[in-house]
């Protein structure tokens, strides 16, 4: 009888630890091949994180946010510019009723974008930094989003990939 | 009581009662203590043995494996887990009497929850919330401690709950501090503590025992000083010493026929915890810097609540606990002391305020010598020379805080190390005296 109890406990668990990750899958998967393409130019650095190994920090500049409530949602309604990249047009505190809007947090009086990682093979995260360093005018991210949600395609380095980049130049 | 703890006392009964031989109680004792060291370290392996494969795959997985394609990527993240969760339904059906498979496999488990979690934020390049991250993943691991009845991931599980709080509350200024966070903290604690209520209640001498009373005693206190130090006044440190008061007198509820003093972790940290404070608050220096004070805020804030909360089962305790009452007397004063120098100083802006560091500099000397006098009343080397250690370190950090020349604080430093010397050696002719 106990094991019996402990046994759907156990199923309610696993269900749990695969539901999280799957949701987080799932929607990703959604806005990957849903969404809608924008670019957005990028300042890099190299970190390493434990957990999640090597990746480059990157760095959109949001714009800034009057407010001095840290960590509020906000929404980022997006503009492109005459190059074809995009940037924060407007800030709203309310739900957009159109498509192009990001779901973003304040942050010490700005916009922080949800663009801060881009992992890595362990190995070529600094050459892509070394290259960034290089070609500082040229680096921006592709993103996919829908419905305020956003997944980084890819990073980009005068118009190449970065991890076919760091490989070509043999940096 | 475990089964082997009850046979043994058993066997002393049975041998005076002549049911059966001295030479057979050896045996059986000789059998069991083999058993029982056999099984403890069969433990402590299968869990180092699961932590090292739980982060090598970790290490392994963070490499990133662009060439590969996420399908495969993300088949991969699982792999672990779906594994750990395997075995886990394994050892509930067919293991469950074997402690080396339940701490094993639920540390695994545990884990396993952490990489797929990250590799799922490192396929898809998901900011990294490092605070909610390992917070999601303790309360996904949290279900095995009760499932398995396992200890090994409750310290996983209270470092991230205590790391999720210190990097939220960081976020914020004291006078914008998000209480939501406290009620969290709390919510969050209130999941374990059932655990570790029963497996201390039962099985309290154990290595699991005795693991698992030592980080929560730590991880209290960890807990009580993010819940209060938003304050940054002298009122935050209340909560601290009404917390190191309320392990010390649980202490004596749960450990009074403790084999050794080593085997009482409430205790130990209980006192040093509040030696400690009492030492800082014994510099006079301290006493002038101005906090931020305000009756309104303490009264009316959650943390007076926690205050009272952790004050009614401490008085409680001190009731129902009638033996060593010297004890108690230490103890209430311990509590009340510091209580009430720092509420004057705090509310009642009391002056001098030098007064006040002089009274704890005395507290502080009375509680050595008594310790002293305590060990040598009971001839024991460990408590005198704890004494010792107490009234040397106070006239020590005093004569680095008032200004002595180099002569004068040469000479105090000889006699503090003859006076070391000879009461050691007084008390070792003692002990021999005794033994003869």
């Amino acid at each position: 009888m106990k094991t019996k109890y402990l046994m759907l406990a156990v199923g309610i668990m696993i269900i749990a630890q695969l539901f999280v990750p799957i949701s987080m899958i799932v929607n990703r998967f959604d806005t990957l091949n849903n969404g809608v393409e924008y670019k957005f130019k990028v300042q890099p650095v190299d970190p390493y994180d434990a957990f999640r190994g090597r990746y480059v920090a990157i760095h959109v500049d949001g714009g800034k946010f009057d407010s001095q409530q840290n960590r509020k949602v906000i929404y980022a309604i997006l503009g492109t510019d005459e190059n074809g990249f995009s940037y924060v047009e407007k800030i709203s505190e309310k739900k957009p009723n159109t498509n192009n809007y990001i779901k973003a947090k304040s942050r010490y009086g700005r916009v922080q974008l949800p663009f801060e990682r881009y992992y890595m093979e362990e190995k070529l995260a600094p050459k892509a930094e070394k290259a960034y360093n290089q070609d500082r005018k040229d680096a921006y991210i592709k993103v996919r989003v829908k419905n305020g949600n956003t997944v980084i395609e890819g990073l980009y380095i005068n118009d190449i990939r970065i991890e076919d980049y760091v490989k070509r130049e043999d940096i | 009581m475990s089964k082997e703890k009850w046979l043994l006392k058993e066997i002393d009964s049975w041998v005076s009662e002549g049911i059966i031989l001295q030479e057979t109680a050896e045996d059986i004792r000789r059998l069991y203590e083999k058993k029982n060291s056999i099984s403890i370290l069969l433990i402590v392996f299968s869990i180092i043995g699961a932590v090292l494969i739980g982060t090598g795959i970790i290490l392994i997985s963070a490499k990133n494996w662009y060439d590969i394609p996420m399908w495969a990527r993300i088949g991969i993240a699982f792999t672990p887990l779906i594994l750990a969760q395997a075995l886990s339904v394994y050892v509930l059906l067919r293991r469950m009497d074997s402690l080396a498979w339940r701490e094993g496999t639920a540390i695994f488990l545990s884990l396993a929850v952490f990489t797929v979690i990250a590799l799922v934020g490192q396929i898809f390049h998901l900011p990294g919330d490092f605070g909610n991250y390992i917070l999601v993943c303790g309360l996904l691991s949290l279900p095995i401690i009760y499932i398995l009845w396992a200890t090994s991931p409750v310290i996983i599980y209270l470092w991230t709950i205590l790391n999720w709080t210190a990097l939220n509350s960081g976020e914020f200024h004291w006078y914008n501090v998000n209480e939501y966070i406290k009620f969290w903290l709390l919510l969050f604690a209130l999941f374990i503590i059932p655990f570790i209520f029963f497996m201390i209640r039962s099985d309290r001498y154990s290595v699991r025992g005795q693991y698992l009373a030592w980080i929560t005693a730590i991880s209290g206190f960890f807990g009580i000083l993010f819940l209060n130090i938003s304050l940054s006044s002298y009122l935050s440190v209340i909560p601290v010493i009404i917390y190191f008061c309320l392990i010390y007198v649980l202490d004596m509820l749960l450990y009074n026929e403790a084999p050794s003093i080593a085997q009482r972790p409430f205790k130990i940290i209980g006192w040093l915890g509040n030696i400690v404070l009492l030492l800082v608050f014994s510099y006079s220096g301290i006493w002038y810097h101005e906090g931020y004070s305000y009756l309104e805020k303490f009264i009316l804030s959650p943390y007076s609540i926690l205050c009272i909360f952790m004050i009614i089962p401490t008085v409680w305790m001190f009731i129902k606990s009638k033996k060593e009452k010297n004890e108690i007397a230490v103890a209430v004063n311990v509590l009340l002391l510091p209580i009430l120098l720092v509420f004057f100083k705090s509310v009642i802006k009391f002056e001098p305020i030098t007064i006040l560091a002089v009274i704890i500099n005395f507290y502080l000397l009375t509680i050595g010598v008594l310790v002293i006098l305590a060990g040598v009343k009971h001839i024991s080397l460990g408590y005198t020379n704890i004494g010792m250690i107490l009234v040397c370190l106070l006239i020590v950090l005093r004569f680095f805080d008032w200004e002595f020349d180099l002569l004068q604080r040469g000479i105090a430093f000889v006699l503090i190390g003859i006076g070391f010397l000879t009461v050691n050696l007084y008390m070792i002719k003692k002990k021999k005296a005794v033994a003869e």
